[in-house]
């Protein structure tokens, strides 16, 4: 019997199989890292918390301009995009996209990955 | 009639735009997590915002006030080790530093020294270290939580309990008094 964080793995690993994304992670919503399959060198901890505050700010942005209810934040490098989505009251999904990535398909394969971590945090 | 009220409307939006405004000055409130910043920001802020999450700060706490001629910024921080990045970022342009502390926690007043060290980036800024959750059993005075940070002469202690708005006022008047004495005003913004 798995454990959450390893399922959560298996559904990290899915996505980025059938998104073809290089790098995907579950966080808290207050900052703290779930799960991950990220590049190396790159600290995990930092972000977890930076992806929380991310979000975090952006949903507020978004409430207190009259936007509706927030639905992804994504940020543009020169190197790729970062893109966020809420995974339920308690969870972020995040997602790092190669510049060649097919942003509609991610996201499609993200909302529904997004749904399936949520009902494993659920249960 | 509909004529009169126009005019006086138009009268009313020159008005505005012709009162001095007052000078604006940024503020960082920061300290260790559960010390109160957020319950500080919001006790004197009419217009408060708050990012956070299951309980904690993850964004910031951003609040404004009219105090004295000044129109105060106030920029709340996480507390958590895990945003220091963000406390560093929110410091940027503050002339001034509450830096709120649980009175009744002494464990935590190392942290607050930490976190004070990595954004105080100019030794000119002014602090003000706020003695908060002086309700609480166990509180220590400022005076002892003083000599327990070992603060230096220039950075006063001052009591207060955040969640009653008791001596909210007073630690951001004082902070006031110093950037005024120091002459900080016209710094202000990035």
């Amino acid at each position: 019997m798995s454990t959450i964080r390893q399922k959560l793995e298996e559904l990290l690993h899915e996505f980025e199989r059938r998104a073809e994304i290089a790098a995907a992670a579950v966080v808290r919503r207050d900052g703290l890292m779930i799960a991950y399959d990220l590049p190396t060198g790159v600290d995990a901890r930092k972000i977890a918390a930076m992806a929380a505050a991310i979000v975090g700010t952006a949903e507020r942005a978004t409430y207190e301009m009259g936007q509706g209810r927030f639905q992804i934040v994504m940020i543009e490098g020169e190197k790729g995009r970062m893109v966020a989505m809420g995974a339920g009251e308690k969870a972020i999904l995040l997602a790092l996209l190669r510049p060649e990535a097919n942003v509609g398909l991610v996201l499609l394969e993200m909302e529904r990955t997004a749904k399936q971590v949520q009902e494993t945090l659920r249960g | 009639m509909a004529a009169a009220v126009e005019v006086v409307k138009k009268e009313a939006k020159v008005e505005e735009k012709e009162k001095p405004r007052r000078p604006a000055i940024k503020i960082l409130v920061t300290g260790p997590y559960y010390s109160g910043k957020s319950t500080f920001v919001s006790a004197l802020c009419r217009e408060a915002v708050h990012v956070d999450e299951l309980k904690t700060t993850v964004g910031l706490d951003f609040g404004y006030e009219e105090v004295g001629v000044f129109e105060l910024h106030l920029f709340g921080t996480p507390g958590h080790d895990r945003f220091a990045f963000l406390q560093e970022i929110l410091a940027v342009g503050s002339v001034g530093i509450l830096l709120i502390v649980d009175s009744s926690f002494p464990e935590t007043f190392i942290w607050a020294l930490d976190i004070l060290r990595r954004v105080r980036t100019d030794p000119n800024i002014p602090v003000v270290v706020v003695a908060n959750k002086q309700d609480l059993p166990g509180a220590l005075p400022p005076e002892d939580v003083k000599a327990e940070m070992g603060l230096p002469d220039d950075i006063p202690v001052v009591p207060c309990i955040a969640t009653k708005g008791v001596g909210v006022v007073e630690a951001v008047r004082k902070l006031i008094e110093m950037i005024k004495e120091r002459d900080l005003t016209k710094q202000s913004g990035p």
